[in-house]
């Protein structure tokens, strides 16, 4: 599984960090971080969060 | 996307429509369940409004900016003019260029990166013990009067005082200014359509804010602090495209006085009336990531979001579910409805924290998404937490009075008492409880 982020889009919502905190960090600042090939185990998580993102930014390869 | 068969005529779904969208809450339902099935995009011949009321297509609306695009201010203005040709004054007074909730584009991002860091999860953990701290006080309050064989009103005792605590906290406005500052955004943007003077009243009132948040402002730009009127005023010193003027952070504090207000209150309301007449829901609220769900879905399920989106316009001809939508045209969106849509939500009218795949949109989507929602959950859980802590028991004293109010599901009072025999009133101040 590998996760996309459009950092374009993103707006720092953190909407993601809350469904699959696992992947997905905001900093202090407002940057998002997140582990680009997490563990498969996490994928429900990582759906969740491709959903919860308001402005469609997450998506998932694989 | 999927549509009903067949449209429906005039002038049932235009009753509706109105009914829908200035009745007060509970009544609204009835009317705006039937809008929903049988046209859920309804073009208002009266208005020449579109109303929206099917999930998928306020998701739509709402994701593609490009097609439809936020009012501008004179927009809102216009459609604030009441029957007899008094002006309300817009929702923001007129004061303001370039809000956020009415910009798109270059100027959103830029506002939106100024705010992001305000409500970024390191922040919020730091703001949480001041809340915590907040809520004890509320809830020890509300236990001496409760333990003393008093009726609270849950509104008045929490829902209102809390997000006038966590907003000003947030923004940096002096707990002794903060219930002056509520009655100037109030006179300015009253939550019903306003009365003829009103736009008169509104600009003085505007004229005080103004002058008030320049004081403000010019004080932490001599003495920053750690809230967000510092970081704002630090970006109006920088000199590259994250630039804000004093206009906009001026205005940034105003928008974030009033989107954080009357929207919390309300979820604060409909949240406490759900756990009031149905106790057997509290254990969700022993964990956050539970007690989030919860939140969440109790707040779908009563459409606390009635209408609290705003309105779109659309910025070329397109058609929505069959329904063609001119260039220029107004689009309304019923949230409140759309929450109980069976397409998006299964068995839409039950409660089910494991819902999964369908997001709400109480807290909107697209670039307009509510940047304090997971400030707004923390305090909501924080509350409902501490009140089932230390007022187990704590039941309806009689029924909920509901208000009239265009955007949002809105209480009047929620009578609460505590019965004698609630293992909490011994611990209150009066001591006269039993704990048996």
């Amino acid at each position: 599984m590998k996760i996309s982020v459009d950092l374009e889009l993103c707006q720092s919502n953190g909407q993601c960090c809350y469904a699959a905190p696992e992947i997905f960090d905001l900093g202090e600042d407002g940057t998002l971080t997140f582990t680009a090939e997490p563990d498969d185990a996490l994928r429900e998580a990582a759906e969740d969060a491709v959903l919860a993102c308001p402005v469609q930014a997450i998506s998932i390869e694989g | 996307m999927s549509c009903p068969i067949g449209s429906a005529t005039a002038p049932e779904p235009a009753a509706a429509a109105r009914a829908a969208l200035h009745g007060p809450s509970p009544e609204a339902f009835g009317h705006y369940t039937w809008l929903r099935e049988h046209a859920p995009v309804f073009a208002d011949p009266g208005s020449g409004t579109y109303v929206i009321s099917g999930y998928a297509q306020c998701r739509f609306v709402l994701q593609n900016p490009d097609i439809f695009r936020s009012p501008h201010d004179g927009e809102l203005a216009r459609r604030n003019r009441v029957g007899n040709g008094a002006r309300t004054g817009s929702v923001l007074g007129g004061m303001i260029t370039t809000d956020i909730l009415n910009t798109g584009g270059a100027t959103h991002r830029r506002l939106r990166a100024a705010l992001a860091p305000a409500f970024s999860p390191p922040r919020l953990k730091l703001m949480r013990p001041a809340i915590e701290a907040t809520v004890a006080e509320l809830v020890g309050d509300a236990l001496g009067r409760l333990a003393a064989g008093d009726v609270v009103d849950f509104h008045e005792a929490f829902s209102l005082p809390l997000p006038l605590a966590v907003v000003g906290e947030l923004i940096g406005i002096p707990p002794a200014d903060r219930p002056m500052l509520r009655a100037i955004s109030v006179a300015i943007a009253p939550p019903d359509r306003g009365v003829p003077g009103q736009a008169e009243t509104g600009a003085r009132k505007l004229a005080e804010l103004t002058a008030y948040l320049d004081d403000l402002i010019e004080q932490r730009r001599r003495e920053p602090r750690d809230d967000l009127i510092s970081a704002l005023v630090a970006r109006t010193g920088r000199d590259d495209d994250q630039r804000l003027t004093l206009d906009e952070a001026r205005t940034m504090c105003y928008v974030m006085q009033l989107a954080g207000y009357d929207t919390t209150v309300a979820g604060i309301d409909s949240l406490a009336v759900t756990l009031l007449t149905h106790p057997e829901l509290g254990g969700q609220l022993t964990d956050d990531r539970s007690a989030m769900k919860f939140i969440d879905e109790v707040l779908r399920w009563a459409g606390v979001a009635k209408t609290a989106n705003g309105v779109r316009y659309a910025t070329r001809d397109t058609e929505l579910c069959g329904v063609r939508i001119p260039a220029g045209s107004e689009v309304s969106m019923i949230i409140g409805t759309a929450h109980r849509d069976p397409q998006a939500f299964e068995r839409p009218s039950e409660l089910d924290f494991s819902r999964r795949g369908t997001p709400a949109l109480t807290f909107g989507t697209g670039i307009h998404f509510c940047a304090g929602a997971p400030l707004a959950r923390m305090e909501m859980m924080l509350l409902l937490r501490e009140v089932q802590e230390r007022l187990p028991g704590l039941t309806l004293a009689g029924p909920p009075v509901p208000s009239a109010n265009r955007t949002l599901v809105t209480y009047a009072s929620i009578p609460t008492s505590l019965p004698r025999d609630s293992g909490a009133v011994g611990e209150g101040p009066a001591g006269e409880g039993s704990t048996t």
